[in-house]
């Protein structure tokens, strides 16, 4: 064996290990999740309907973690790769993880289930979900506290809209990151 | 007494029973994944049954893997699942293909020497 045949096998190697690491656990599932529900949630954080926007935060905020971990637990078991036994106990820990962030969900939602996705991603070590979760994070903590939004009304645009308008974006962000990571897994290199 | 200032090649950290090419990817996707199933390993690594079925014969002899049997509801599966030790040969395995990369690259990628002076003639 010389050198030339030791580089191809460690990036075959690499290749069926981003591959597994892929079937695993998809990076679409968490970030179209939480597209979804960061759109569905926008048109309540208006200032008129507080506090219906903290609400559905503290509700879809730990549902989409439960979704998501239900939705990797299904998918191993149909497509035949994945942790197994164990995983109840680790299940019971990502719930009561979940249920710690209640609170802050309530004063900086999107700034708490960036901080979710985060962690999801250094478990899973993977890079593409940490991205969009720390720039979802950045942009998000600093949403709630209105830094975004006021920008927006200091430029006469928005209104009273200027956050709803801010979360639209935060959830078309992550809905490009979750449908390019959708069409990376159904076309893998 | 005279003593081998020189290390030991890279390739005497290689593993028959690991480095082959398929039983090198059944580990690989194992120490991702904790264990797979038969069909999965058998349609990533584009081996036929009787293939792969020898290959993790050969690791689970060697105390890499571990093989169980069960049902998936009512549908029968066989999971392979990687060892502790599996995965100390698999970093093993690892390290010593990077030593024999790093060894090549000082080897063959050496920067070129510097021209001679002055204009050539």
């Amino acid at each position: 064996m010389d050198g030339l045949d030791a580089r191809a096998l460690l990036s075959d190697s690499e290749r069926l290990r981003r591959r597994a690491r892929a079937d695993r656990h998809p990076s679409s599932v968490p970030l179209l999740v939480f597209a979804y529900l960061t759109l569905f949630g926008a048109p309540l954080a208006v200032a008129r309907l507080w506090p219906l926007g903290q609400v559905y935060w503290v509700v879809a905020g730990p549902a989409g973690f439960l979704f998501v971990a239900w939705w990797y637990r299904r998918q191993q078991a149909r497509s035949g790769v994945g942790q197994g036994r164990g995983s109840y106990a680790a299940a019971g820990v990502a719930v009561l993880a979940v249920l710690l962030f209640v609170p802050v969900l309530w004063h900086s939602p999107l700034a708490a289930v960036a901080a979710g996705l985060l962690a999801m991603a250094a478990l899973q070590r993977n890079a593409y979900l940490a991205t969009f979760a720390a720039v979802f994070g950045v942009l998000g903590a600093l949403e709630d506290f209105l830094v975004l939004s006021n920008r927006l009304a200091d430029a006469g645009l928005g209104g009273e809209h200027g956050q709803p308008v801010v979360y639209g974006a935060l959830g078309l962000l992550l809905l490009v990151g979750g449908l390019v990571a959708r069409h990376r897994e159904d076309n893998p290199r | 007494m005279t003593s081998d200032p020189s290390p030991a090649h890279p390739t005497a950290g290689l593993r028959d029973v690991v480095h082959q090419r398929a039983r090198l990817g059944i580990l690989t996707v194992l120490g991702e994944t904790d264990r797979a199933d038969f069909p999965y390993l058998k349609a990533l690594l584009r081996l036929t049954d009787g293939n792969l079925g020898r290959h993790i014969e050969v690791l689970a002899a060697e105390g890499l893997v571990r093989v169980t049997k069960g049902y998936e509801g009512r549908r029968p599966r066989t999971w392979v699942e990687i060892t502790r030790p599996g995965r100390g040969a698999l970093a093993a395995e690892m390290d010593a293909l990077k030593q024999l990369v790093q060894r090549y690259e000082r080897r063959h990628l050496r920067p070129a020497p510097p021209a001679e002076n002055g204009p050539p003639s």
